[in-house]
């Protein structure tokens, strides 16, 4: 009678314990980060931003293609410090040598960034458009905006 | 031995006055001379210090100047320093995709431009350990 006594005993302290280091431990998530570019009436040729969080408690761990087919293929950015886990931020940049009417005017998801999240705090996103270009290659006015899911 | 138990008495007198006389020899440094050499180290010591604050001012607006030069007039911008000058085919000042798109468009008619180089620069643009090469 006493040793299983003191067997639950022990199970409840394992089952606290390990209830104890759950709480402790920090919370990892994943979440995808959409990125769209308003180039107006302007035909999009080039686009290049950065994104990062503000406490730089995110991962990038990859990047989807945009949803017009002049851009379906991967973007570049800097796949070396993505595989080493190591992009607490990412440059993304693309273009395409299409003519005009095969590029997307207006509102377009150019990309996807997939992000791993440390902690129970969203993140602070922090999203810049460095460069947005015409056929020509001259600089556009662009809007970039993100939407979290 | 006889010679160590010689007292004073034993010695020849012109021995014993001369002993005496080095005995009573103490050299004297008049106080005129310790004064003048005084005076002439402190001069010779006193212009060496003299020298060197003369050359601490500048040398302090020197290093202020550069400073200055360093953090006020060209403030520290990691992400944005330098890259090729043949980078920036549009001559923007600054590299990015543009200049990797107007490269790839010039490549269609220039077979030397390859696409390695392209793809080199772009690599770069997007390169985090070098974002410093962004612009020229």
């Amino acid at each position: 009678m006493r040793r299983q006594a003191a067997m639950v005993f022990l199970c409840l302290i394992a089952n606290t314990l390990a209830y104890a280091e759950t709480l402790s431990a920090p919370q990892t998530r994943f979440a995808a980060v959409d990125v769209y570019l308003d180039s107006g009436d302007k035909a999009l040729a080039a686009w290049q931003f950065e994104l990062a969080d503000h406490d730089a408690r995110i991962q990038v761990v990859g990047i989807e293609s945009g949803e017009h087919p002049a851009f379906d293929e991967p973007p570049h950015y800097d796949r070396d410090a993505v595989a080493a886990g190591k992009a607490d931020r990412v440059a993304v940049a693309d273009f395409s040598l299409a003519t005009a009417g095969e590029l997307p005017k207006g509102q377009t998801r150019i990309a996807t960034v997939h992000v791993r999240i440390e902690g129970d705090t969203p993140p602070d996103y922090h999203i810049a458009l460095i460069a947005a270009g015409d056929t020509q290659g001259q600089p556009i006015p662009a809007k970039i905006s993100i939407s979290k899911r | 031995m006889p010679e160590e138990k010689q007292t004073l008495s034993d010695l020849p007198p012109a021995l014993i006055q001369g002993l005496r006389s080095h005995d009573g020899a103490t050299p004297m440094v008049p106080r005129s001379v310790d004064k003048a050499i005084l005076d002439r180290a402190e001069a010779h010591f006193g212009s060496r210090r003299t020298s060197r604050r003369r050359w601490a001012l500048p040398a302090a607006a020197a290093a202020a100047a550069v400073l200055v030069t360093v953090f006020v007039v060209q403030p520290f911008e990691p992400a944005r320093q330098t890259h090729s000058i043949a980078d920036d085919i549009d001559g923007s000042g600054s590299v990015d995709v543009l200049d990797a798109f107007l490269l790839a468009r010039q490549r269609v008619d220039d077979p030397s431009i390859t696409q390695a180089r392209v793809d080199a620069l772009l690599g770069r643009i997007v390169s985090l350990s070098n974002e410093e090469d962004h612009q020229t």
